[in-house]
């Protein structure tokens, strides 16, 4: 396996792992990926392709 | 004997509480913030062990937090705290991240740790041995690497290894003690070298 042994790092304290605690930008990722999803091919893709074969059950059967 | 992770272990009425704010969260992800604020230390701690950079650990957290938040409707309690699920998704987000040559696979050591490994071969602690030890921990395969971060650096006990590599208690002992002896046996042969 390729890996990198770091020996004796510095302890990181609480304090600055606090500083990168942010629930604001984690909920606007949120927000953005949600909206991207509405905007996917998948879900398109399973949309229409339910709608069309709704369509066909109402028409034919 | 090794004491109890306090952080990860949880009272009955600890888990309740955190059953209330999981249920709150899977109606609305934004009521996710009391878990983020509970498990963000516990989880950035884990990722930035396995990494050198902390602004790329701080990312790949965010990206666990963000997998949760997406999937938290799907999440099933299994009377554990929601924390070893969270490992999980740590596990595979680092994962990515290697693959992606976002970051380098690395191994955090001290020299507590170095002496504890001293003692288990009944070696010396010196130049030469510490040089032999880091050699044979960059020889480990992926799952035994993890054990042994998991039992000897972060002191965790087998229950909490097995839930999260998903695996039982006792399959975790079996598979750290195998992860051992290889290290055990890498650490031998550079020597002999």
């Amino acid at each position: 396996m390729n890996s990198k042994v770091v020996y004796n790092r510095r302890k990181i304290s609480t304090e600055e792992i606090r500083k990168f605690q942010d629930f604001d930008a984690l909920s606007k990722m949120y927000k953005k990926d949600s909206y991207w999803q509405w905007k996917s091919i998948e879900y398109w893709g399973t949309v229409v392709s339910t709608a069309v074969a709704l369509l066909f059950l109402v028409l034919y059967i | 004997m090794r004491s109890i992770n306090p952080v990860y272990h949880h009272s009955d009425q600890m888990l309740s509480q955190e059953m209330e704010w999981i249920l709150s969260a899977k109606e609305d992800p934004k009521s996710f913030a009391p878990l983020y604020e509970k498990y963000h230390e516990q989880i950035f701690r884990y990722v930035f062990q396995r990494m050198e950079d902390k602004p790329l650990a701080s990312d790949v957290t965010s990206q666990v937090f963000l997998k949760a938040m997406k999937n938290i409707h799907k999440y099933e309690y299994r009377g554990v705290p929601l924390g070893s699920w969270l490992y999980r998704i740590a596990k595979s987000e680092l994962n990515q991240a290697y693959r992606d040559s976002r970051a380098k696979r690395t191994i955090n050591i001290d020299d507590t740790q170095v002496a504890t490994f001293m003692e288990v071969f009944a070696e010396e602690t010196n130049a030469m041995n510490k040089k032999q030890l880091f050699h044979a921990l960059s020889q480990l395969n992926g799952l035994d690497l993890q054990l042994i971060e998991l039992r000897y650096f972060e002191d965790r006990p087998y229950k909490e290894i097995g839930e999260i590599l998903n695996i039982k208690e006792n399959n975790a002992k079996v598979k750290t003690f195998r992860a051992l002896e290889k290290l055990k046996k890498f650490f031998n042969k550079n020597y002999r070298l």
